[in-house]
């Protein structure tokens, strides 16, 4: 059959084609033709039928799912809600406000069981480079992820200095793989205008994913996040370059 | 209840039938599908309002039932390129299409029918579940998938082919059907004998 009667047939079948063109079809047809149509029509029902066929979500693994959900999402939904009533609360706002600022100068040197330092910015290039596992550059960090098992991909170096704009010097500097409330984080390091960012990320699952939601509802040094396959990535730096988001893909 | 798990679990059949049926290993159906309603639900606020919640759900389905089959949208392959149109194009008809009512044989094929469909890549599936049992349009499809139309129509080509292949193939060894000689060389002839009217 030739490709495009073959892509029409296909169209008809899958009742794509406007009324006009189903009719220009159907006329085109001959005898056997009309025959195998209406069997491919069929074959494609049952096949519908039967895919369809006892596959119904059992309850017990709806309840099961549903609580899970229930679980996960309460904490940081309750922060925010906290937090946005405290902001309306005016007085005791600044107090909060400027205590989070100093205890989080005094965290930024080494961190503590309430701010783990993998969620804290880096206070220098030269203390990121120093940690990092790998040699600078967009290949050795992606292998690196590749090795910890990370089923994320990287852009290279020449695409991340277009992630964010009006920024300069934006390169890879290394990577590492930390710990954080018992799991695995993989941080990649990459600078900014002269600055440090990590850009951590966790597997959905984790603890240490459910970690930095709550530490991102805090509005501590995270500056944004979001869900990239499986994976729950991070932006942490004082410095704003949320954009860096876009350095990974699936 | 939250609105938004509401709104999930509308559609919850819908969305484990999907999984059910797309990951290779039935067994993890029920993890995958949990992840996938858990993150949903983590990225609620990514949701418009108004827009199409089914296909958004089965976006984040596809990606879980890609990752639990261990394959990246980078294993999408190339359809599009003139040279799998030209092994498209070279792969025999299969014979169930020269049968005189291939549903019946479907019928009749059993359990095997779901062990064909998961030896289509997740590509394939997807687009088959996505078109046939969902009903969504190819439009729609390539919106979910991220992919060309046009390779939506050739996922769906290239799986069902091999779907039928398949399925004709365990049909012929179980004696469910029987090659004709002298009934599919009539067909031909009569093939041949309408290309030479037109």
């Amino acid at each position: 059959m030739h490709e495009n009667r073959e892509q029409l047939w296909q169209a008809y079948v899958d009742a794509e084609l406007s009324v006009t063109e189903a009719a220009e079809f159907e006329v085109s047809l001959t005898e056997v033709e009309r025959g195998r149509l209406a069997d491919d029509m069929q074959f494609e029902r049952v096949l519908a039928e039967r895919l369809s066929h006892e596959a119904e979500c059992p309850d017990e693994v709806w309840e099961r799912t549903k609580a899970r959900v229930l679980e996960l999402g309460e904490t940081p939904v309750r922060i925010q809600v906290h937090l946005k009533r405290w902001y309306w609360g005016a007085a005791t706002l600044a107090t909060a406000a400027a205590l989070a600022f100093v205890i989080s100068l005094f965290a930024a040197s080494g961190g503590t069981p309430d701010r783990p330092t993998v969620i804290l910015a880096a206070s220098s290039v030269e203390e990121l480079a120093a940690s990092s596992e790998v040699d600078p550059g967009s290949d050795s960090a992606e292998q690196f992820l590749h090795e910890k098992g990370v089923q994320l991909h990287l852009v290279d170096d020449g695409a991340l200095e277009t992630l964010v704009r009006h920024h300069s010097g934006i390169h890879f500097i290394g990577a590492r793989q930390e710990s954080l409330e018992g799991d695995p984080v993989t941080e990649v390091f990459v600078e900014c205008c002269g600055l440090p960012v990590k850009v951590l990320l966790a597997s959905l699952d984790s603890n240490a994913a459910n970690r930095i939601g709550v530490a991102a509802a805090q509005n501590g040094d995270i500056q944004a996040t979001r869900v990239i396959g499986d994976y729950l990535v991070a932006v942490v730096s004082r410095h704003e370059s949320h954009g860096l988001l876009d350095m990974l893909s699936e | 209840m939250d609105e938004f798990l509401e709104k999930i679990e509308k559609h919850r059949s819908e969305f484990y039938r999907f999984v059910l049926r797309n990951v290779w290993d039935s067994g993890v159906s029920e993890d995958v599908f949990s992840q996938a309603v858990l993150a949903a639900y983590e990225n609620r606020h990514k949701y418009t309002p108004g827009t199409n919640f089914r296909a958004w759900m089965f976006r984040i389905l596809m990606n879980k039932c890609f990752v639990a089959n261990r394959e990246t949208a980078r294993a999408f392959e190339p359809l599009d390129s003139p040279a799998v149109a030209q092994a498209l194009a070279a792969q025999p008809e299969p014979r169930i299409a020269a049968l005189e009512n291939p549903a019946a044989v479907l019928e009749q094929c059993g359990d095997e029918v779901f062990r064909a469909f998961r030896g289509l890549s997740t590509a394939q599936r997807t687009c088959i579940l996505l078109r046939g049992v969902e009903r969504f349009s190819y439009q729609e499809i390539a919106e979910i998938m991220e992919i060309p139309v046009g390779t939506v129509m050739t996922h769906l080509a290239r799986g069902r082919k091999k779907l039928r292949q398949e399925l004709a193939d365990y049909a012929k060894e179980t004696g469910i059907i029987r090659e004709f000689p002298r009934l599919r060389q009539r067909e031909e002839s009569a093939k041949e004998n309408e290309g030479k009217g037109s």
